[in-house]
């Protein structure tokens, strides 16, 4: 057993350790089943991570959607039956601000995925919430023309400093 | 700029990156000849971060398919045995997180003595008095110390990887020392 009297000493021997080994078998046969893509391999490829946050990302899309168009549906409705009234317009407002509540659940859920992966998962996880978030936006812009350049979004890049806006 | 790294790996700057070329463009041999180059780093990181051979060989596995898919996104500016070990270190770091919820769960105990012997086997000159220590250390604490002092990351960049205060990351090191000297009778 070896005696090592302080910190400075002790990472200067680990400093020394050796920064190469060699495996006991060739480990090349695997790695090359692995680019084929053999699914008998015990770990996972980037598409399988990717999937879920696919999902996650779509299922929010879908929600929002959804929650939009009932929330138009409704307004639509009751503005048809009483044109003009202040209800209709404080009931419309509910039902966007329903579907805006629901949606951000959504994210919440979306989020707590994309916490549990990897950092490049991660970054993959962001690049399909903007995604989502550029579509969903379209939607807005959608309902009302005239605001068209007063919607902006992020997209396309890996740094978030450097993200360009589009406007549509 | 040829680093120490690539001078390992036994290619010259301009062998690399013709290498890395290639295996953008799908080239397995190409591919494989940036393995042979480095596998040897990489398992030697995947056997320090996990103690455990079985589990290092399929890591350093994991790590090259990780690397043959991120690879068209790796910029020739960059160094690829850098790089190469950032992707290596993110999939032990991964692997530990999982690693760790099972344990949790079972409360397996690591084989010290066959990591000792093991990397006796892939590294006969270390030094398994220390390899056995860094061994017995807590998962995080290992981590910390192996980056740190073996691979001499800073404490802002393993924190950053860890995803835990700098601070944290300083007083894991502390502590991996303070457990280290006890174990070696210091």
């Amino acid at each position: 057993m070896m005696g090592i009297d302080n910190d400075r000493e002790l990472s200067e021997q680990l400093g020394r350790l050796p920064r190469e080994a060699e495996p006991e078998r060739d480990l090349w046969p695997g790695v090359a089943a692995g680019l084929r893509g053999d699914p008998s391999l015990g770990f996972r490829s980037r598409p399988r991570l990717w999937t879920p946050l696919v999902q996650a990302a779509a299922a929010a899309v879908v929600l929002f959607a959804t929650g939009l168009a009932s929330g138009l549906a409704i307004g639509a409705t009751r503005a048809g039956g009483e044109p003009g009234s202040v209800s209709t317009a404080m009931e419309l407002a509910a039902a966007v601000q329903r579907t805006g509540t629901e949606y951000v659940a959504a994210l919440a859920a979306f989020n707590a995925i994309v916490d549990s992966l990897s950092v490049d998962a991660r970054v993959q996880g962001r690049d399909a919430a903007l995604a989502a978030l550029y579509g969903a936006a379209q939607e807005v812009a959608l309902l009302e023309v005239a605001s068209r350049d007063q919607v902006e979004l992020p997209v396309g890049s890996e740094d978030p400093e450097e993200l360009p806006t589009v406007r549509f | 700029m040829e680093s120490a790294t690539d001078r390992a790996s036994g290619h010259d700057a301009t062998e690399t990156d013709l290498l890395v070329e290639r295996a953008k463009r799908r080239d397995h041999v190409a591919f494989e000849a940036l393995y042979r180059a480095h596998y040897r780093r990489v398992y030697a990181l995947t056997l320090r971060m996990t103690c455990d051979v079985s589990r290092a060989e399929e890591l350093t596995q994991e790590v090259f398919v990780r690397a043959w898919e991120a690879l068209p996104g790796f910029r020739a500016e960059s160094n690829l045995g850098t790089w190469l070990h950032t992707v290596a270190v993110r999939t032990c770091l991964n692997a530990s997180r999982a690693t760790r919820r099972r344990e949790a769960r079972f409360h397996n105990s690591r084989d010290i003595d066959g990591y000792a012997f093991g990397a006796k086997r892939a590294m006969p000159e270390t030094n398994v008095d220390l390899e056995r220590a860094l061994a017995g250390l807590p998962p995080r604490t290992r981590e910390v110390a192996v980056l740190f002092d073996i691979y001499g990351y800073r404490h802002q960049e393993i924190a950053r990887m860890l995803g835990i205060a700098e601070g944290t990351s300083k007083a894991q090191l502390h502590k991996a020392h303070r457990l280290m000297r006890e174990t070696l009778g210091g």
